[in-house]
């Protein structure tokens, strides 16, 4: 038995939870409007054929057959039992990735440090040293390709004999050609990274550690470095990420040739999908296992490298 | 209320572009078969250097087509270069987007796509009457005429006419000739082969050279095992003579020269040979109009019934069988052979004629090549799968760098054979 004191609450109690509901709602419609366009795409163009790839890489299906049938765990087998080619770029592939990130990281740490320490000549550097990564990736590809087949060795006839090498046509010399073209595009990038995690150090405990008595390479590793640790996270994130992924700057220098001396996975990948026998689901299959590869490889770095960051 | 408003316009914002993104597919489809007086055409044709010949053809079909049949046809023509088409047309083909009528190799190309069924049978045209025998033979599996040939080649290897008449040189009929020739041209300081390994496809040119040479003669079975997995391509003798002979013998950086490349230093005499096909005509005489060139056999041993012409039939055009104009497509591929300036066409292609309207004089490597056509001195470019020729393209060039042996090369080669050959039977 309700009295007409408690009847007269309710559109209190009701109020109430209208107001609740619009601060919620306000909520969820700015986070749709935000991301759902984003989402959409990713979901359209990411999602979708992902889940389309896992299940074409338990197929055969190739250019030739006229049905598709399924094979189970075969492909993937097969990619590690009886494809040597893949082994070898694998190992190309990780190669490559521990060089390109240790310089491309070292070297943009450099570079960032050189620059915060400038007073005018700042702004000047800062954009000279990240144009590269302004190019389109294919377009520098072809325009190193230029360099290296018909500038450099006009050049060593001037006297630089040693520019005189087969940059692209020799298989020992064409892997660090490639290196060099991907280092000299995503340096800048890391270096923007750096510059704004320097400028996130704090001075003063810089200030602390001179007047402790701290050499100014005690000063950088010991209290720089963990400063902008989360930064290197980051970047070394990146690279890894990237440098497994490689495409553009070694289809666009060598197509993976001379042969197969500087094909890395995803060229192998390539060649098995598009070429050869146009095997589709094998190629899936393949893209998968360096799916994976790649997780747990950047899961492991995140990891590691987030417990040493250190909060101010 | 505000809050299901705003969700409500969202959704029904976000339905409308899927909506709309949807329809206009719809509607680009729509559009090309509804009307019946006007067609659209996808045309693929992988051959970016003669895109004003095609379209000025493809514009005289319209105008034919139109005069004959009231119907106007519009073309979408695409044509990308011969590394990706490959890539592309397959991805089209897989994913049920085939262009109407589309260009491919006749010989490498036809088994793959019959047996995925994506040709349309063509036998029915008036041009498979006036077809001269070796492109009939080329185009046809199974008794169906498939494709329409273009570019039929006989080739070998190219040597300069000039330099070989100025030394006196006799074309070499077996490979103890040519290690002759060789000498007498390096003590004449003439640099005796082009060596272009840059693009893989030009050291791939000696696979089918050395293994047709070696099956026409030595071993006349040896497709018919290979392709039952009863045989080993190791089994050919002297596999590699030839290409160490033009290896050990050719000009400089070889993998900084690529086709265009090579084809100017052709034409400009700094060498005297060149294993490549007449299909480069066109670029050796833009770089020089006044080079003298021609085509002879490659002596592959000491046998001279070994040294042949490789007779073989390439670009073709054939219709898919998934076009939504068939008819149309029937009659333009029919037009590139029996239209009125079928001739001239293949005339300003440099195309060699494929029926019996075409009557215009042919070209000097032509006419040179039949002649040991008409000897019986050749054989019709080889079956071998697409799968082991693109691996060929690649272990050549190891080989060539010197990073892979013999043995590796072969091994690798029978692999992918055997892969190929299994995966056609699944």
């Amino acid at each position: 038995m309700r009295s007409k004191a408690a009847i007269d609450t309710i559109p209190v109690t009701k109020k109430k939870t209208f107001v609740f509901n619009k601060d919620k709602g306000k909520k969820i419609t700015s986070f749709l409007t935000f991301l759902g366009p984003a989402f959409i795409f990713y979901g359209i163009f990411m999602l979708i054929p992902l889940i389309g790839a896992v299940y074409y890489s338990f197929t055969n299906w190739n250019a030739g057959s006229q049905v598709v049938r399924f094979v189970g765990m075969s492909n993937y087998v097969e990619a590690f039992t009886n494809d040597p080619y893949f082994k070898d770029s694998m190992f190309l592939t990780i190669k490559y990735t521990a060089i390109v990130v240790v310089l491309q990281n070292v070297l943009a740490l450099a570079i960032a440090l050189f620059i915060e320490y400038r007073n005018r000549t700042k702004s000047l550097f800062r954009t000279v040293f990240f144009m590269p990564n302004m190019v389109s990736l294919i377009i520098s590809a072809f325009m190193w390709s230029f360099i290296f087949s018909i500038v450099l060795p006009q050049l060593a006839e001037y006297g630089l004999g040693f520019l005189d090498q087969g940059w692209l046509g020799n298989p020992d010399v064409s892997f660090y050609s490639i290196i060099m073209v991907a280092i000299w595009r995503g340096t800048g990038y890391m270096m923007i990274i750096y510059i704004a995690a320097l400028q996130g150090v704090p001075v003063h405990l810089k200030e602390a550690a001179i007047i402790d008595g701290a050499s100014s390479f005690q000063n950088f590793v010991h209290v720089t470095i963990p400063m902008i640790m989360h930064a290197i996270t980051i970047t070394v994130f990146l690279t890894l990420n990237e440098a497994f992924k490689v495409f553009d700057v070694v289809y666009g220098l060598t197509g993976g040739g001379p042969g197969r001396s500087t094909q890395v996975v995803a060229l192998n990948i390539f060649e098995e999908a598009f070429s050869g026998n146009f095997r589709y689901g094998y190629a899936n299959a393949k893209s998968m296992i360096l799916f994976v590869i790649i997780l747990i490889i950047t899961i492991i770095q995140v990891y590691v490298m987030k417990g040493k960051e250190v909060e101010a | 209320m505000k809050f299901k408003k705003s969700v409500l316009l969202f959704f029904v914002v976000l339905s409308l572009l899927v909506v709309t993104a949807c329809g206009s597919e719809d509607n680009a489809e729509g559009g090309a078969s509804s009307d019946s007086n006007e067609v659209e055409l996808k045309v693929f044709i992988a051959q970016p250097r003669f895109k004003t010949q095609y379209e000025k053809y493809l514009d005289e079909f319209a105008a034919y087509y139109e005069e004959t049949e009231g119907v106007k046809v519009t073309f979408q023509l695409e044509m990308p270069g011969a590394n990706e088409a490959a890539q592309i047309l397959q991805t089209r083909l897989s994913s049920n987007d085939a262009p109407d009528v589309f260009s491919l190799h006749a010989l490498n190309e036809i088994p793959i796509f019959d047996r995925a069924g994506y040709l349309a049978d063509l036998s029915d045209l008036p041009f498979t009457e006036n077809l001269l025998d070796a492109p009939k033979n080329a185009v046809t599996r199974d008794g169906k005429v498939l494709a329409v040939p273009l570019e039929t080649l006989y080739w070998g290897y190219l040597y300069n006419e000039d330099i070989f008449n100025e030394y006196g040189i006799e074309i070499p009929t077996t490979i103890s000739e040519m290690e002759t020739v060789i000498n007498t041209l390096n003590e004449n300081g003439v640099t005796p082969f082009i060596r272009s390994y840059q693009e893989r496809y030009i050291p791939q040119l000696f696979l089918p050279l050395i293994t047709g040479a070696l099956s026409a003669t030595e071993y006349p079975d040896f497709f018919e095992r290979m392709n039952n997995n009863d045989g080993s391509i190791s089994e050919l003798d002297g596999f590699f003579d030839i290409i160490d002979l033009v290896d050990a013998n050719g000009t400089d950086r070889p993998f900084e020269v690529d086709g265009d490349q090579g084809s100017n230093m052709f034409a400009n005499g700094e060498a005297a040979m060149w294993v490549q096909g007449p299909w480069m005509a066109e670029s050796i005489l833009n770089s020089n109009q006044d080079i003298n060139f021609n085509v002879a056999p490659l002596p592959i041993n000491d046998d001279p019934d070994a040294t042949l012409i490789n007779a073989s039939v390439s670009t073709s055009l054939a219709v898919s069988n998934e076009s939504k104009n068939i008819e149309v497509s029937k009659a333009l591929v029919n037009f590139f052979l029996e239209g009125e300036k079928s001739g001239e066409l293949f005339q300003e292609l440099l195309f060699n004629p494929v029926t019996t309207k075409h009557e215009f004089e042919p070209f000097t490597w032509l006419t040179e090549a039949m002649k040991y056509v008409e000897e019986g001195k050749s054989y019709q470019d080889p079956p071998i799968p697409n799968a082991v020729k693109a691996e060929s393209e690649r272990v050549f060039q190891t080989y060539l760098a010197g990073s892979d042996s013999q043995e590796d090369v072969l091994e690798a080669l029978d692999r992918v054979w055997q892969q190929a050959i299994e995966l056609e039977s699944e």
